[in-house]
């Protein structure tokens, strides 16, 4: 038997469920999970790096909590529906290029350079994120500012690709689904395939968003988290990762304001009047949890020393390893009496991974600005 | 309809440049890393998964019975997007050996369980099938 070994054509392929109809109709999908997370990824990179002409609002408490998740289940769901949509163009692959150099080579290039920017960013996008979720990082870049930078090339490739298909989509979009090919009754119809597409968009979500979800934590097998953790909330850094020694009587907190400075030892801080407030701790990772947080209003702190409640905090933890061992806190947080600097965690003293002697806990903030072992305070009005 | 796609153009290189101005102070190695990663990605992608898919579907549809093409259409894209949705918590590669609150799952047997029932649902298809189609 002999056989003839070439590399394949358009033509090779089968069109039956393939098609600007299926294709076009994925797409919208894609592009609507790509604007959610996009958008979200904006709003995520402002609550972390805020520019100065924004002021990030204390509420909705879980305004990040929604945000960040919908960030996470969206790039998560948009896996499959790439697939399908790379799947039903795939033999555009092989479309060879006009033979003569002429203004459609040029143009032919030009489009085949922006679809390789969208797909390689997309898939860089995607891979990016799920393996930072899982805290996996093995290359020479900040994930935060690469992640952050591909998705505007993504978005960018995509609005093109979408400027240069438009009368195909709008074509697409206005005739049948199903176009005149003999029926098949054993195979998958086209409305069979975008059907399978969207129920494995469902599963991916349920299997996954657990972490995000309280309700379905028990059905997100592939969830990144369970949920649970010492006293009853998962954490980001431990306090060995973080370099935390032990943390002995000699242990005070410094609380400077205008040159002067209050030294408190944790038994100062415990005898202050204590505040009780229900608020989540929500990640970069999408992963979010509630608690009830007890602790020293931060206007009460700054108060202590003569500042005004409305007043901003730069603090520092005692943690010597990993970033955002410093956080600015806002006026507007310190000002929010739900704001505190927590000394126990459902109840309990703060486990050490949690932040022991003491932490921020403020509404609307990703987990990473809840600065863990505080160890100074400095205010200004 | 030419305007509104000229304009999107312009929006669209626009946008992308923006997200290479953001990367203007990224030193060499960062640079080399990030094109290593986004090559990488339409290798797998174009070089290994699309073909083996493709493989996949063309042997599937000349050895299968007529009846199970349909049910094993939707098995390989409903198994297809839990295998690739798992694949890095399924790796384990990320983590930290001291925090027990990441990577807490027994992923495998999600994934080996999962893979059953699909199986499972696709055979059950199968013999249910000719028994619901003509009455």
């Amino acid at each position: 038997m002999a056989m003839q070994l070439r590399i394949p054509r358009v033509e090779d392929f089968s069109h039956r469920l393939r098609g600007p109809q299926t294709t076009a109709r994925v797409g919208v999908w894609l592009a609507i999970t790509f604007s959610i997370c996009f958008l979200t990824g904006i709003w995520s990179h402002f609550q972390q790096d805020t520019p100065s002409w924004l002021a990030i609002p204390a509420s909705p408490a879980s305004l990040y909590r929604v945000t960040q998740g919908l960030h996470i289940i969206s790039g998560t769901a948009s896996i499959p529906l790439l697939l399908v949509k790379l799947w039903s163009v795939f033999p555009k692959f092989f479309e060879r290029p006009p033979t003569k150099v002429s203004r459609e080579l040029v143009l032919h290039m030009l489009e085949r350079l922006s679809i390789a920017a969208l797909v390689g960013a997309a898939i860089f996008e995607l891979a990016s994120g799920m393996m930072n979720i899982i805290q996996w990082y093995p290359w020479d870049f900040s994930f935060r500012r690469t992640h952050f930078a591909v998705a505007w090339i993504v978005i960018g490739a995509l609005i093109v690709h979408i400027a240069v298909k438009l009368p195909i989509i709008r074509d697409a979009l206005t005739s049948p689904l199903e176009t005149g090919e003999p029926k098949d009754s054993s195979g998958l119809s086209r409305r069979g395939l975008l059907l399978s597409t969207g129920g494995a968009v469902g599963l991916t979500i349920l299997l996954t968003a657990g972490q995000t979800v309280p309700i379905l934590r028990r059905i997100s097998v592939f969830g990144v988290r369970t949920g649970d953790g010492p006293q009853g909330l998962p954490i980001n850094r431990t306090a060995r990762a973080a370099g935390i020694g032990e943390i002995d009587d000699a242990w005070a907190l410094e609380v400077s304001h205008k040159g002067r400075t209050v030294s408190m030892s944790l038994a100062d801080l415990a005898a202050l009047p204590q505040s009780t407030v229900d608020l989540p701790i929500a990640c970069v990772e999408g992963w979010s949890a509630n608690a009830t947080w007890t602790g020293i209003p931060m206007r009460d702190i700054a108060t202590l020393v003569g500042a005004p409640a409305r007043s901003r905090m730069f603090l520092t933890s005692l943690q010597t390893r990993g970033a955002f061992g410093k956080s600015e806190l806002p006026h507007q947080f310190v000002e929010d009496e739900r704001t505190l600097l927590a000394l126990k965690l459902n109840g309990e003293v703060l486990n050490p991974d949690h932040g022991y002697p003491c932490r921020v806990i403020a509404p609307n903030r990703p987990g990473v600005l809840q600065t863990k072992w505080v160890t100074k305070i400095e205010v200004f009005a | 309809m030419r305007a509104i796609r000229a304009v999107l153009i312009v929006i669209g290189v626009a946008v992308g440049l923006n997200g290479l101005w953001l990367m203007r102070d990224f030193d060499f190695d960062q640079l080399r890393s990030i094109v290593i990663f986004l090559a990488a990605g339409l290798v797998i992608h174009d070089g290994i998964l699309a073909p083996l898919t493709i493989a996949v579907c063309f042997v599937a549809s000349r050895v299968l019975p007529a009846a199970t093409q349909k049910p094993a259409a939707i098995a390989l894209v409903v198994w297809g997007t839990i295998t690739v949705v798992a694949l890095t918590v399924l790796s384990r590669m990320g983590g930290k050996p001291d925090n027990d609150t990441i990577l807490n799952r027994p992923y495998w047997a999600a994934w080996l369980i999962l893979t059953a029932v699909v199986l499972a649902a696709t055979v059950a298809a199968t013999l249910i099938r000719p028994h619901r189609s003509r009455p």
